[in-house]
Formats: C-alpha cells, structure tokens, sequence
C-alpha cells in the first residue's frame, strides 16, 4: 500500500521508481500495488489511520499487508518521506526484504 | 510600574519596526489588530496596521514551528509545477478588502527535484511574511484565509487549506 499525493514531490519521485527497471519486476512479481491518495490530507484519512501513523510516517508512506490482511510492515519511521533521495536500489532492497520470496 | 511603563515602550518600539519596514510611516501608525492560528506545523499571525490617515495594510506571518521548513512561493501557480507543490494563498474578506497582490519579504529561490527534473519556487527556510494594502469597506470582523504547505529536505507537512483567522476591527 502506497499511500501518498500528487502534491507531494517525494511521492511522485516514489511512483517514478516504482515504474523504474530495477523495481517494476520485483513489484508485479511478488506484491498488489495499491494507492491511497490522501488528498490535501482530506481524502480516505480513515483508511491510511488504519495503517500506519501519518504524524510520524509523512508521505509517501509504505504498508506491507500480508495476504490475509495482516501488516507485515510500515514505514512509519517516516523512511520514505524523503524519497526524492533514494535510489531505486533502496526502494528495490526494501521490497526485497519483505517479499514473501524473500523468507523461503 | 516603571518597570510597565518600560514594556509598553519596548512593544510600541516593536510595533513601529514592523510598520516601518513595509514602508508607512512609523509616525503615522494609528492602531493595529493582530490573531494567530497554528496549523501545519506553522504559526500563522495576521496583523492590519492603519495609519493616522487611514491606509492600511496587513502583514501575514507563516512561521514554522520547527527549524528547516519552508513554505512554497507565491509564484508557485494554482495549481503547481506539473501538479507538485502547495501554493501559498492569502485572502481577506470582511470588513477590510485587499488591494492589489501579497508580496513577500523574502526571496523566491527554485528548489530542484533532480529525481523529477523540477524546480520548485520555495522561500528560504523560517518565516515569511506577505504584506498587502487593505481599505476598509465596513465594520465588524475581518477574515484572513491562508493556504500553505510546510516541507523540508526530509518531509512535508499536512497541507493547509483556507485555515481562517478573524480579526475584530471594530
């Protein structure tokens, strides 16, 4: 779960990463994107308050569901909210290491 | 009391630096009303000077509460630089009308987002006052709605949007 706005430079950068060589594949492969528009923090609020803490995570914030519903991860250390200086390979690494592959 | 009598004169003191730096005339400033609101992660303290003659201008004071924040341009367009970015807006209705445009009094620099290949027009970090001359048109309350969004090298904060501040100019 992508939770974001089209406002928000890092959240775009993010999205651009997404659709990056290096991440693409690992994304269709093993995960279901999903993306929450949170607006000027006046859209679907309830949904993302259901995940992760937007005080702490800011956006983009990332959430790792597992097929049964339950959080596997967020990012509410707000390590994504500064995505415009990450690299694809950092993005990539972190769906790597939550990827259901990943563990066996 | 003396030591009153030296507050009152360090307050007036401070209120004719901010007059004089938009450029009435220290010596023809008759009165002042001023309110704050905090939203965003911003202070936000509007402030209607009239002078002795009756022009009048408001000054709008965005300042964030922690270091490293700034706000978007007024150049910023509505509806940003391919979508991105939070326009800073200012109006005023009620018993005071803006004339003419806010301007700011700091300096509009680009911040680049290599990642997108943008530049945004953003203001230094740390408060940014906008200043624009009002006329009065009635009594009772003024209302200032200020829109604006706070970001650093590492975060955005909640934009905000028509947050009102009401100023009693009767």
């Amino acid at each position: 779960m992508d939770i974001g706005a089209n406002w928000c430079p890092d959240c775009v950068a993010l999205d651009a990463m997404f659709h990056s060589a290096e991440v693409e594949p690992l994304l269709t492969k093993d995960y279901v994107a999903v993306t929450v528009d949170v607006g000027n923090w006046n859209l679907n609020l309830d949904v993302a308050a259901r995940y992760v803490n937007l005080q702490t995570s800011g956006i983009p914030a990332l959430v790792v569901l597992a097929p049964n519903g339950k959080v596997v991860t967020t990012t509410n250390d707000g390590s994504f909210s500064n995505a415009r200086t990450m690299t694809p390979s950092d993005v990539a690494s972190f769906l790597g290491q939550w990827a259901p592959s990943s563990s066996g | 009391m003396i030591k009153r009598l030296a507050l009152a004169l360090m307050t007036a003191a401070t209120l004719l630096v901010v007059t004089s730096a938009d450029g009435m005339d220290a010596t023809t400033a008759a009165s002042s009303i001023t309110s704050s609101a905090t939203a965003g992660g911003a202070v936000v303290t509007a402030t209607i000077v009239t002078g002795a003659s009756g022009e009048a201008v408001l000054h709008i004071t965005i300042a964030p509460l922690d270091p490293g924040y700034h706000i978007y341009s007024l150049a910023l367009p509505p509806n940003g630089v391919n979508g991105l970015g939070v326009p800073t807006r200012a109006l005023v209705k009620g018993a005071f009308t803006a004339v003419g445009r806010p301007v700011a009094d700091a300096p509009t620099q680009y911040l680049r987002i290599a990642a997108l290949d943008v530049a945004l027009p953003v203001y230094p970090d740390g408060p940014v006052t906008l200043t624009v001359r009002v006329t009065r048109r009635g009594s009772g309350l003024t209302d200032v709605i200020a829109s604006y969004g706070l970001c650093s090298d590492a975060r955005c904060m909640m934009p905000v949007d028509g947050l009102k501040i009401s100023l009693n100019s009767d």
